[in-house]
């Protein structure tokens, strides 16, 4: 049997190109529809579980879609913020738990969230290294982002200028890093988590009356070049203040935990009417729906790869007939030499099994390439723009 | 609406039940929320309030490392009305964060803000709401209530303790309401000055006729404060004028000089206070009678 191993593998290597593409297309015929079925099952858990562990999202009326993505991912913005008057009446309702989200700006391209500390009770989020943020002008950052930007707890990072042709805006705000939280597979990894007030100050609603922009100014004239920005000290701090009233204060959504399934479904209830301006939208429903479009997709394409692969496989095994038919006279020579017919038979078979082996290891790596690749998709993202 | 405020806090029966065992960790924002606490939780609660002894927690501003602490503890317990001036610029966690004046039905009293300074301090003014409504002990049975649904909240378990030692609590403060009334009735037609502010509440919930004379409790008054004084007592019959702590020695000697008595009236709210704020009030009281019967 060793035998017919080792004459086997003699062939293959002689005729390597061939080999090599026996050995490709039967790997792809393996790995297309084991990869759709990864790509899906990988937005199903990216998806699906950030969405199952989310009661409700409350926002403005409009896309659920949109406004999921936004409170959930961090994706993208919501065309109609609510007011923390949303927050404070599923408070005040005594439902549930209401933690305010503020998306739609960042730092260094990184998405920078506005939150409460709930939100880390929420998400069950605890820093590996340094605390939670304590006040105005600190950041919580994902461990992403620290990896990615080279942070450290001590540092600090200036949020985007949001619109360069905003004059009257505010300057972009230099946060500190209090603390990197733990890694966890999910949105939370990449974004960067502040205080509601602090993203309201990056917003320009509250500012201070010291030091704002000195950071930068300080050395003379502005210069185009120059980056600005204001910074939140000590010195300063007391000085920060707003000058709306909180209940008008911008919120991009409001994540809702209700205390039992009744407050759920009160709540929901109450955002049910055509004319109030908030919806309650159920996330795990929402992007339930979502993924079965994506699984029905995902069927169509299954079909197609099992016409295409069996229509691969019909043309390995005619090229595979014609080639035995070639290698006749090889055969013949085997068997002239004495080779039993047994023992050519075992030797042909052996080059189908190394080659399927081969095909079969090859399709193994893409497919724990593909798996790693995976792990970086932002599932979210492509539901946005999809 | 009381137990609106609660509510929010069953988030963390899950995240506490497993350290039942512990005593509740409890950040306290002054001295009478933390007497409540202390009291009404018993040996179930670990009452913590960071104020520096001899600071008044109005003033207190916490710095990170106290921040930090109120973020770790299971219940924090502020008072509500601006009194906590720093709480606009630290972040709580809300679920776990009782306002305990949030449901208690009162009319607020606005402070007229009248300018004055304290030593060669800048002038200033005390102006908005004032916080001290427990000086109405109508006002703390409610804040104590609101301590007690937090409280049952995270420890079920203790929910007839708990119960039990706020119906005791409420019991010695339905006492000294009564007794209030009383001394409100014997002081009828007497007007006293107080040396800061703070008692707003008591003079209005036991018909008290206080005058504000905004002195500072540790620096001499100023001649311009004096004449103040002289005018105020030239005005009216006030003979006694209240402080929260004692007056510094050459103050108290000046006020005899112009035949007003001091006496302690202390609100509870500073952590100096090593007693109960019903003891304390008592004395408070106590000690007021023997002032107007010299």
């Amino acid at each position: 049997m060793l035998n017919a191993f080792f004459l086997a593998f003699a062939y293959l290597r002689y005729h390597r190109i061939t080999t090599a593409s026996l050995v490709l297309a039967i790997s792809l015929i393996i790995a297309a529809p084991a990869a759709t079925r990864l790509v899906l099952s990988e937005a199903e858990k990216s998806l699906g579980a950030r969405a199952a562990s989310t009661p409700l999202v409350i926002g403005a009326r409009g896309s659920s879609l949109d406004l999921a993505l936004s409170a959930l991912y961090f994706q993208g913005t919501v065309a109609t913020p609510v007011t923390q008057a949303a927050v404070d009446e599923v408070w005040d309702s005594g439902l549930g738990i209401a933690i305010p989200v503020h998306t739609g700006f960042a730092a260094s391209s990184r998405p920078v969230v506005g939150t409460t500390l709930d939100y880390f009770d929420f998400r069950s989020l605890r820093p590996v290294q340094g605390r939670l943020f304590a006040q105005i002008g600190e950041a919580v950052v994902g461990s992403e982002v620290a990896a990615g930007l080279n942070l450290s707890v001590g540092d600090s990072l200036v949020t985007d200028t949001s619109n360069l042709f905003d004059l009257a805006g505010a300057y972009p705000l230099e946060m500190t890093v209090s603390g990197i939280l733990e890694p966890g597979d999910t949105p939370d990894d990449g974004a960067i988590f502040v205080d509601m007030k602090t993203v309201w100050i990056i917003a320009g609603i509250g500012h201070g009356h010291e030091d704002s922009g000195k950071s930068a100014l300080a050395a003379g004239i502005a210069d185009p070049a120059q980056r600005i920005y204001q910074s939140i000290t000590p010195e300063n701090v007391d000085s920060f203040h707003f000058h709306q009233n909180s209940a008008s204060l911008p919120v991009s959504a409001v994540l809702v935990s209700p205390y039992d399934a009744r407050s759920s479904t009160i709540l929901q209830g109450r955002y049910l009417e055509a004319d109030n301006p908030l919806h309650a939208v159920d996330p795990a429903t929402l992007i339930d729906r979502l993924l079965s479009t994506l699984f029905r997709i995902g069927r169509l394409l299954d079909l197609a790869i099992i016409v295409v692969g069996s229509a691969a496989v019909v043309a390995i095994a005619l090229a595979v007939g014609l080639a035995t038919q070639l290698r006749r006279q090889e055969m013949l020579t085997f068997f002239r030499l004495g080779a039993h017919r047994g023992a050519i038979v075992q030797t042909v078979m052996a080059q189908f099994a190394l080659i399927f082996l081969a095909g079969a290891g090859l399709a193994a790596t893409f497919l724990v390439l593909i798996s790693w690749l995976l792990k970086g998709v932002p599932f979210a993202a492509i539901a946005m723009t999809g | 609406m009381l137990k609106t405020g609660v509510m929010c806090l069953s988030i963390l029966v899950g995240w506490i039940g497993q350290a039942s065992a512990e005593p509740l960790r409890i950040h306290a924002s002054h001295g009478v929320i933390a007497d409540f606490a202390r009291q009404i939780g018993a040996e179930h609660v670990a009452v913590t309030m960071p104020v520096l002894v001899g600071t008044d927690p109005a003033q207190w501003v916490p710095g990170i490392a106290d921040i930090t602490a109120m973020q770790e503890a299971d219940l924090i317990l502020l008072n509500g009305l601006d009194y906590e001036t720093w709480v606009d610029r630290v972040s709580l966690p809300r679920a776990r964060t009782v306002e305990t004046i949030r449901d208690v039905d009162i009319d607020l009293i606005r402070l007229s803000g009248v300018a004055h300074s304290h030593g060669d301090g800048p002038a200033h003014a005390h102006e908005g709401v004032a916080a001290q409504v427990w000086m109405d002990f109508g006002a703390a049975a409610k804040q104590a209530e609101a301590v007690a649904m937090a409280m049952t909240r995270l420890l079920p378990e203790e929910a007839d303790t708990i119960a039990g030692n706020l119906a005791e609590l409420k019991s010695e403060l339905e006492a000294l309401d009564d007794q209030a009334r009383f001394l409100g009735e014997a002081l009828e037609g007497r007007t006293l000055l107080v040396a800061q502010p703070g008692l707003e509440y008591f003079a209005r919930a036991y018909g008290l006729d206080l005058i504000e004379a905004t002195f500072d409790p540790l620096i001499p008054p100023t001649p311009e404060q004096w004449a103040a004084i002289d005018a105020i007592i030239a005005r009216t019959d006030a003979r006694v004028i209240l402080w929260q702590s004692a007056p510094p020695e050459a103050t108290r000697s000046a006020l005899e000089a112009r035949g007003v008595i001091t006496a302690a009236f202390d609100t509870g709210a500073s952590p100096a206070v090593d007693t109960f704020f019903t003891d304390l009030m008592r004395q408070n009281m106590n000690d007021l009678q023997t002032a107007l019967s010299q």
